[in-house]
This record gives C-alpha cells, sequence and structure tokens, in this order.
C-alpha cells in the first residue's frame, strides 16, 4: 500500500483481492445473511448483492485491512436499504423505543436466570440457534458479529455505524434476552434448573 | 455516545466490595468474556472470581453459551453460490472495462 499512490487498482489486482480476500468469507457471509432474512433465496441474493457491490466498490476498500468486518458492512446496509423495506416482516420493534430502553437502568440489573452450564451443555437439538432466531433482528445481530464471528466491538461498531458504548449495551442486553428464551426452553424440556 | 462507552474502572478494577455482585462485576465480566479486557482488568477478574459466587456461576454459563453459539449457529454456503457469484462478478467486471 505504502509504495503506491494509488490511482486505483488494475484489473488483476481487482481478482485478486477479490478471490482470495471477498470469497473467503462466503459461508460466513451466506449464514449472516440467512439469520437476517430466514429464507434460502434471499440470502442468496443478499450475498450476491453484496458480492458486487464489494467489487464495484472495490476501490474504497483498502488492502491489508479488515476484509470481512468491511463485507459485513455492505451486507448489513443492503438488508437495511433494499432488503427491510421489501420484506414482508415488519420491524417488530421500534428502533428508538429499543435505545431508549437500552439507556435505562434496567442494563444494570442482573438477570438472575436459573440456567446451569450443565443444562446449556446438554442442549444438543438446535434450541441454542432457535433461541438465537427468536431475538428481534438488532440483538440478534450483535449476538452474531460478536459470539459466532469473532469481531471486536471496534468492528461492530463500525459494521452497524453505532458508538461502542451502544454494541456494549446492545449486547449485554441480548445475551439476557438470549439467556431468557433458553431457561424457558429448559423449562419446556423438563431440564431439572 | 453514552456514558457507558468507556470503562468505568480503571486496571484496578471496580472499588467496591470485592464479593458483591455489581453492575461493574457484569461490566467486567463481558469485556473478560469478549476478550476485551486488558491484562489488569483480566488479572482483577479472575481473582474477583475466586471469592464470588454469583459472577462465578454467571461468567461459566455465558461462556458456555458463546461457545454453543460459535459451534452451532455456523452456516456452509449452498452449492454452486461461490462459482455463480465469481462467475456475475466477472462478467460485470467485463462490462465495465
Ligand atoms: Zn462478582
Amino acid at each position: 500500500m505504502s509504495d503506491k499512490s494509488r490511482k486505483g487498482y488494475t484489473k488483476k489486482e481487482k481478482d485478486t483481492i477479490f478471490e482470495s480476500e471477498f470469497l473467503p468469507h462466503i459461508d460466513s457471509m451466506y449464514n449472516f445473511a440467512y439469520r437476517l432474512t430466514f429464507d434460502e433465496d434471499d440470502s442468496k441474493d443478499l450475498v450476491q448483492d453484496t458480492y458486487l457491490k464489494a467489487y464495484r466498490f472495490i476501490e474504497s476498500f483498502e488492502q491489508g485491512t479488515n476484509a470481512k468486518a468491511w463485507l459485513f458492512r455492505i451486507l448489513k446496509n443492503s438488508f437495511i436499504n433494499d432488503f427491510r423495506k421489501k420484506s414482508k416482516e415488519p420491524s417488530k420493534v421500534d428502533y428508538q423505543e429499543v435505545e431508549t430502553f437500552y439507556n435505562s437502568d434496567e442494563i444494570d440489573k442482573t438477570i438472575t436466570t436459573d440456567l446451569r452450564v450443565e443444562t446449556v451443555q446438554e442442549m444438543i437439538g438446535d434450541e441454542i440457534s432457535n433461541a438465537l432466531n427468536s431475538l428481534d433482528v438488532d440483538f440478534r445481530t450483535v449476538i452474531i458479529l460478536c459470539d459466532l464471528e469473532g469481531f471486536k466491538y471496534d468492528e461492530m461498531a463500525k459494521i452497524l455505524d453505532i458508538p461502542i458504548g451502544t454494541v456494549r449495551s446492545r449486547l449485554h442486553r441480548a445475551r439476557n434476552l438470549l439467556k431468557e428464551r433458553l431457561s424457558s426452553y429448559a423449562k419446556k424440556m423438563g431440564y431439572k434448573n | 455516545m453514552g456514558s457507558t462507552s468507556t470503562s468505568t474502572f480503571d486496571d484496578q478494577g471496580p472499588s467496591k466490595d470485592n464479593s458483591s455482585f455489581s453492575a461493574d462485576c457484569l461490566e467486567l465480566l463481558n469485556l473478560v468474556l469478549d476478550e476485551e479486557a486488558s491484562e489488569g482488568q483480566r488479572k482483577f477478574f479472575f481473582e474477583h472470581l475466586k471469592g464470588c459466587m454469583p459472577c462465578h456461576e454467571q461468567f461459566n454459563i455465558d461462556m458456555a453459551i458463546k461457545k454453543m453459539i460459535k459451534e452451532r449457529c455456523g452456516k456452509n454456503v449452498p452449492e454452486g453460490l461461490m462459482e455463480t457469484i465469481r462467475a456475475k462478478v466477472l462478467q460485470s467486471a467485463d462490462q465495465h472495462e
């Protein structure tokens, strides 16, 4: 990067970046898309769209920076701008309402869940996945980015265009909700808590 | 940025009673869980865990769930999508040449 006063990547450079830095993340991208849309065809479209955009705007990608985070940001924006509007599923929670909730004292409250480690580990079916899917999209997203994809808080802040403080509070809230869901699954399934 | 955006404690950790489950504990717990804590914070936290049952339990649960999510919630891309995308992108590139 340093030795080049960049006028742009050559076609060959673009293709190399695309092949070696973008495409390897396709599983993660598809999984993210699927957990946003819950539809296979929509997920395919969303991923394809993201890659087409990524290639088209490849000049704004700086080599050596985190390609995965860059791609996730494009996918998330495509989802919000193109997809969510068309989606039949209305956004269940008003964003403002959610933010207000985060900023309330609720956040500091300790959720004393009756979940036990053994119970969690015994959940061999789709309980975790279903519990995750049952969360509202903003909560689902932070858990996917953090726990599944291993993004750091500052990367998540960039992907989601929110302050780090919001990332942290949203994550905290999301985890509490997830535990509530898991706990009720556990009860239904008759685990001794 | 809200007031929660920066760490409310430095490397000494929360200045509160070492055995009560507090908001500071929770904040620290999440930082350690997500590998965002400083070395000092980590040390403090694990020292604190020895004497704080609620934190200890909470931390184990959170770790277990995080691990399960990583193991159970992945999904592979459907067969053929990568090839389709590659072809479309190259095609679009040719059009723009
Ligand atoms: Zn504690």
